[in-house]
């Protein structure tokens, strides 16, 4: 959640344009800002759930749905 | 910059390089592959590289290639691969005579059961190697230790090294100091939500900002020298002795630190890594 509000202060501020994919999980709208990079995280703004937006060869987007933990995953 | 996810974390390295006008070039670590002596392209990368890769194994690999070929990588392979290991941390603390939680091993569940007799109940289990809580245990008897450990004795091995350290009386919160190069910039308490006993945000911990006074700013300053030069988040616990240092983060999340804080965190780690290039 704290990730969608980051994501959403930062599309207010600077002000990227929104390409609109459909939500893999419930098929509602989420906005990928369109200077996303290969790796990026975004919400969906219904049922929450994260993606990876993951950049294909000839420039596809598509939103993989994000694995949240990996036994050596941390900071 | 090396990275596996964009986190809000490195999407706010990237706003904040293209403000200050740093040409930021992304490595995804995932796409990388090289002959492990030479780089097949030296120039793609800078001379000082930040290493953002949320796999502790991934990125310590990745760390010593890039430093055998003279790339600076901050955090270095010798930090990551001491702050990444709970135990070699607690030997370092303790080298540089820094207070930690008392920290015993076992290397079974039978000499671990012994151990825990002998140094009493409750104590807490954690793996050497993990982070944000992550199996995280109290052993509060000796029937929920034995169940605990079992468990443990059927995952891989990491596992069986059984680090356990004493439940230190603190209040619901710990605090995490960040410290860039010599200085310690910001310092924020973390609290436990309602039926979670583990501080960290990964968990849902909230946080507030924490003054920085001279015993916090000069033991986390201490701690940090002691790992070498770089970027960590110290991890520390209000004991009633005084503060005890926890753990060092090495790839330290700091989200919901800037907010809390106000301090500018990725702009100060950017002007680091600049002035670490110019050097």
């Amino acid at each position: 959640m704290i990730r969608y509000y980051y994501i959403r202060l930062r599309f207010l501020v600077v002000k990227n344009t929104m390409v609109k994919y459909k939500c893999p999980e419930c098929d509602v709208d989420v906005d990928v800002p369109d200077d996303a990079l290969d790796g990026e995280i975004v919400s969906c703004p219904d049922c929450g759930e994260e993606f990876e937006v993951n950049i294909r060869k000839n420039k596809k987007i598509e939103l993989k749905k994000m694995i949240t933990e990996r036994e050596d995953w941390g900071e | 910059m090396l990275y596996d996810y964009i986190r809000p974390e490195e999407r706010m390295l990237i706003d904040s390089s293209r403000r200050k006008g740093i040409k930021l070039i992304l490595h995804k670590s995932e796409d990388f592959f090289c002959d492990a002596l030479e780089l097949f392209d030296r120039q793609e990368f800078q001379n000082v590289v930040l290493q953002r890769s949320i796999s502790y194994f991934r990125s310590l690999h990745l760390t010593a290639l890039l430093e055998n070929r003279g790339i600076t990588v901050i955090n270095s392979s010798d930090i990551a691969s001491m702050c990444g290991n709970k135990l070699i941390t607690t030997l370092v603390l303790a080298r540089e005579k820094i207070a930690a939680p008392k920290t015993y091993i076992a290397f079974n569940v039978d000499s671990a059961l012994k151990l825990l007799s002998r140094i009493g109940y409750p104590a807490i289990i954690k793996p050497i190697i993990g982070s944000w809580g992550r199996l995280v245990a109290p052993l509060k008897d000796p029937e929920s230790a034995r169940a605990i450990l079992e468990d443990r004795a059927n995952m891989f091995p990491m596992y069986q090294i059984y680090y356990i350290q004493e439940m230190v009386q603190r209040p619901p919160r710990d605090i995490r100091c960040f410290v860039i190069g010599n200085e310690v910039i910001a310092a924020i308490y973390r609290y436990s939500v309602p039926d979670e006993w583990r501080t960290n945000t990964a968990r849902g911990g909230k946080v507030e900002n924490c003054e920085i006074t001279s015993e916090l700013e000069d033991l986390s300053l201490r701690t940090a020298k002691a790992f070498g030069d770089g970027i960590f988040g110290v991890d520390l616990m209000e004991s009633p002795d005084g503060l005890l240092v926890n753990e060092i983060n090495y790839t330290t999340e700091f989200k919901n630190s800037v907010s809390a804080t106000g301090i500018d965190i990725p702009g100060l780690i950017l002007d680091y890594a600049l002035g670490r290039m110019k050097n």
